[in-house]
């Protein structure tokens, strides 16, 4: 993983800046949000405070591998995205340095600010968070095993531990909404999701298809809510929040259904959630089927499972597709539209044949797939899986890649 | 050129006219719907022309209408003689069509043995008035029962389909003679948005495609939005197994639609529209692209239409066969090209339809209706119906009955009306068990409730719905597990996938009820069945979804006793 810090602040950013600029933010969406500087909250509160201060933000945009130049190439000539970068004067990337190249590249029309500087490569821990462990050698720091947690690299070189902080900016105005989720008085701004106001408070609503970077979908129904007022159950994750709505996220009947259909997922396909070694808990790759499964108890489904076996996708060098854990949420789908600008992979066939295909329902390396891993990080369950992940807990061999030419 | 208002009417006071010579001459009507031609109307139709040529006859004119709506005694043709009632025929063949050519057209007998009845279904009320008869047309032969007092015309009420087995649906010029597109210049010289939507409202007419929802009500939230780009669209994706109301009105009477589309494109402000109709009624296509053509022609569609400064056009848009794309926000997928697959209501389509722009769906029947409401007003059209549900209802009825055809009557009229007097009854031999209304969407309602009034409400307290009109009548010699599975079958192999419940929950459902049914089930089996459908019904994404078990529950309701006999033998 390559580690970078922010190194600018606020100020410095907007003195770059005029307001007659028309600015679009965009973030890569790998290496550089886990280091706290990228992703669609970042972008979010970024836009926000220039927003308060006055400044013109035309739109944001989340790039799946910000350093591979074709991607961010179709990301500035996407169908959906091109009038808003042609109309651009100034782009703000979330990225590291060696993304910002190939964003200065392709936007070389406009004026690029750099955010972040990239200091070295490091790895994500378990207690820790990420931490830096080999430093480029224009980094004053030595190569260390156990690694530099970031905030002391920032100490050390004199960079920002943190995103940029909201106080910075003067307070933007926002219209808000007052409403009850399950007794509970909220307040949010007007039009927010449901979903993600719930989970920000506390209130924990079960979902699956749901993913705070893409649209909503409303695709596993395992986050209806009850809206009072609404003839039928809505589901959290499609829902704005308004004025005096009165929700209930959680009671028995809503559990049974929830109950139910994860029983109707577990006897589609051959979900082993009990022993699937996807459960890890590893905050990137961690399996949101089977931490529900768990969550309600379930050991067993009632129903017939008649499913045939489907073959392994192993065609990628990097991507695993077993078909057969998909739950057909749809996520990967969005992700490769909405973050790859890609468009690769789709459904086909309807009803319960219905699949997730890639290009015109070809293997993975038969069709245009950038292997970008937007899809891959999405998946809430083992169907779409980075492929190194799968040798986990074998012996590593060595084996010599390259000749020793002092022999 | 298109036309101006003054040509218009001087083509209806033509039209008129030239129908009154039209009586000095022999008249024979071939009733070609899609029903008519799988029966051999097209062979018949080829037959009476060789016959006018061979025989070089003249003063014969043949006349190709729509379905004249007794399906089930196609082909049907009508022979009127100048000064007599005119004759109808059924199960013509063309040997028949060559007797009839010789003894009744060319020789003035009436052949008895072919005959079904005497006179034509839009005197029906002068008729029924005049004890069975008209001026100026002699009763010839009166052991042919009169369409009077034939029940399956006598009860109905033609209002959609008044033009039926009548005009020519590929000659606007006979629409026009019937009053056709005066709703659409009133509205478009005299009429704004307001009040428009107010008569709409006014004559409480309701979505026919199944869900009820107020007609007028729907256009009010459309015409609301800000304006800019809207759309208004029509739903001719008839997909329900049993059900063929709209594909009959397609192909007898396009142009009510298109009028019915015009108008509704005034009171909401669009100027594009699209008719999505399903690919399989590929003469409905045909015939709604020559009217749409037409119209254009005439300066009804298109820019400034009539000179009045208005512009809409339709265009047609065909399905791909897919049952799940008649449902509003999946129908609009695929007009854009995508997969069709219904999306999560909230937003409404009012509010963001088509390419994300306010949108309004209706289905066929309920834009047929409106030119009438709109030439005639609110009140005529409130006349019949209930308190809650006004104007008629066309339905198709199906199944085990002697009359299959497509029947108008004004909602509420008691569903024992609709089977026995209209159906003629189940076929010989068998019982009455239950009538499907509503397709898979729906639910049956048994012989013990026959009486229930055919009304949104009360077929929703028994269990079923008015749905869009399909009619499955289903005798006793079958079983309810059969008839669930039936259903089931369809809904599985129609859903989308999108949602699980929609796309497991049926898969399950039909499992356990393959499993009944091959005697593999058990007591708990019954239970697991209401649980499922019951979860199904609160929990899928779609109107589709959601209502697709409910022939399982309304088969349940009424015939638990044979679920519990078929899983007796495992306890």
């Amino acid at each position: 993983m390559i580690i970078s810090l922010r190194s600018i602040s606020y100020d410095d950013l907007k003195k770059q800046l005029s307001k007659d600029d028309k600015i679009v933010i965009n973030s890569c969406s790998s290496c550089i949000v886990a280091c706290g500087v990228g992703g669609t909250s970042k972008m979010e509160t970024l836009e926000n405070m220039l927003k308060a201060d006055g400044y013109n933000v035309i739109g944001k945009d989340l790039i799946s591998i910000g350093c591979t130049l074709n991607l961010v190439e179709k990301h500035r000539k996407d169908i959906k995205k091109k009038d808003m970068y042609d109309e651009a004067t100034v782009i703000i990337p979330l990225i590291c340095e060696n993304g910002l190249k190939g964003i200065e590249h392709v936007f070389s029309d406009k004026k690029v600010i750099r955010i972040a500087k990239t200091l070295g490569t490091g790895n994500f821990t378990m207690d820790r968070g990420v931490v830096l462990t080999n430093p480029f050698e224009n980094v004053p720091m030595e190569a260390s095993v156990e690694g530099y947690e970031l905030f002391e690299v920032a100490e050390e070189l004199g960079l920002f531990e943190d995103f940029f902080d909201e106080f910075d900016a003067p307070e933007m105005e926002r219209e808000y909404a007052n409403f009850t989720v399950n007794g509970e008085e909220l307040t949010a701004e007007k039009g927010r999701n449901l979903l993600t106001v719930c989970e920000e408070n506390g209130i924990e609503i079960p979902h699956l298809c749901f993913d705070e970077e893409l649209t909503g979908a409303g695709v596993c129904r395992m986050c209806l809510v009850k809206i009072k007022g609404a003839r039928d159950l809505q589901p959290a994750c499609c829902t704005p929040v308004s004025d005096g709505m009165e929700v209930v996220t959680e009671d028995e009947e809503l559990n049974h259904y929830r109950r139910i259909i994860l029983e109707l997922v577990l006897a589609s396909r051959n979900h082993n959630c009990l022993t699937c070694s996807k459960g890890i808990p590893n905050p990137m790759f961690s399996c949101e089927l089977q931490k529900l499964m768990r969550k309600f108890g379930i050991e067993s489904s009632r129903y017939e499972n008649t499913s045939e076996p489907i073959t392994v996708d192993v065609s990628s060098p990097v991507i695993e597709y077993d078909a057969n854990k998909c739950i057909l949420c749809g996520r990967c789908v969005r992700a490769c539209e909405e973050i790859a600008g890609q468009c690769n992979i789709g459904f086909v066939n309807r009803g319960s044949d219905t699949m997730v295909a890639a290009g015109l329902n070809v293997q993975m390396d038969q069709s245009a797939c950038a292997a970008c891993m937007a899809c891959v990080n999405v998946c809430p369950t083992g169907a779409l899986s980075e492929r190194v992940i799968h040798f986990i807990g074998k012996d590593w061999k060595p084996v010599k890649v390259y000749a020793d030419y002092a022999e | 050129m298109g036309k101006t208002i003054a040509e218009i009417n001087g083509i209806r006071d033509n039209v008129i006219k030239k129908e009154a010579e039209d009586k000095k001459l022999i008249r024979i009507y071939v009733h070609m719907g899609t029903c008519g031609i799988a029966s051999g109307a097209t062979s018949v139709l080829t037959t009476l022309r060789k016959e006018i040529k061979e025989n070089k006859f003249k003063g014969a004119k043949i006349i190709t209408t729509g379905c004249a709506g007794i399906c089930s005694k196609e082909p049907l043709i009508t022979v009127a003689l100048p000064g007599q009632e005119p004759i109808m025929y059924e199960y013509i063949n063309d040997e028949k069509a060559k007797e009839i050519f010789a003894s009744h057209v060319m020789g003035g007998e009436i052949v008895t043995e072919y005959a079904f009845l005497r006179g034509m279904e839009t005197q029906l009320k002068e008729r029924m008035e005049n004890n069975g008869i008209i001026e100026g047309e002699a009763v010839v032969d009166s052991s042919i029962p009169g369409i009077e007092e034939v029940p399956f015309f006598a009860v109905q009420e033609q209002r959609v389909m008044k033009n039926r087995g009548l005009i020519d649906p590929n000659n606007i010029d006979h629409y026009i003679g019937r009053d056709g597109y005066q709703g659409a210049i009133k509205v478009l010289t005299s009429m704004d948005s307001a009040e428009i939507i107010k008569v709409v409202l006014d004559s409480g007419i309701r979505g026919r495609g199944g869900a009820g929802f107020p007609t007028g009500l729907k256009w009010k939230f459309a015409a609301q939005e800000p304006d800019g780009m809207k759309y208004m669209l029509c739903n001719a994706d008839e997909g329900d197994p049993g059900a063929f109301m709209d594909r009959s009105v397609l192909e007898s009477d396009p142009h009510s639609v298109i009028e019915g589309m015009i108008i509704a494109s005034k009171a909401i402000g669009a100027h594009m529209g699209y008719i999505y109709c399903r690919a399989e009624y590929p003469l409905a296509v045909e015939t709604l692209n020559k009217a749409i053509k037409k119209a254009r022609a005439y300066g009804l569609l298109g820019e400034n239409i009539l000179g009045t400064g208005f512009d809409f056009d339709i265009e047609v848009y065909e399905g791909a066969g897919a049952f799940v794309c008649g449902e509003e926000t999946a129908l609009m997928r695929s007009i854009e090209g995508l997969r069709g697959n219904p999306r999560p209501k909230p937003p409404f389509p009012a509010h963001a339809g088509l390419w994300e722009k306010p949108t309004v769906l209706n289905n066929v029947e309920t834009l047929a209706n409106i030119p009438q409401i709109i030439y005639k007003g609110s009140e005529w059209y409130a006349g019949i119906g209930t308190e809650k549900s006004k104007g008629t209802k066309v339905f198709s009825i199906t199944g085990d009955i002697n009359n299959v055809g497509c029947v108008e009557v004004p909602i509420g009229t008691a569903l024992s009306t609709i089977v026995n007097d209209i159906g003629g009854g189940v076929v010989e031999g068998k019982r009455f068990k239950a009538a499907q209304l509503g397709g898979p969407s729906g639910g049956c309602i048994p012989l013990a409730h026959i009486d229930v009034p055919v009304d949104y409400e009360t077929l929703q307290e028994y269990g079923s719905i008015m749905g869009s009109g399909g009619m499955i009548v289903i005798t006793d010699d079958k079983s309810a597990v059969d008839i669930a599975k039936f259903f089931m079958e369809f809904c599985t192999e129609e859903s989308c996938g999108k949602c699980i419940p929609g796309r497991e929950g049926t898969k399950q459902i039909l499992n356990i009820l393959n499993k009944i049914e091959s005697g593999r089930g058990d007591a708990s089996d019954i239970p697991k069945l209401e649980e499922l459908a019951s979860v199904i019904q609160k929990t899928a994404l779609c109107a589709l979804g959601k209502t697709s078990a409910n022939p399982v529950l309304s088969t349940l309701r009424y015939f638990r006793s044979e679920y519990e006999e078929a899983v007796s033998k495992n306890n």
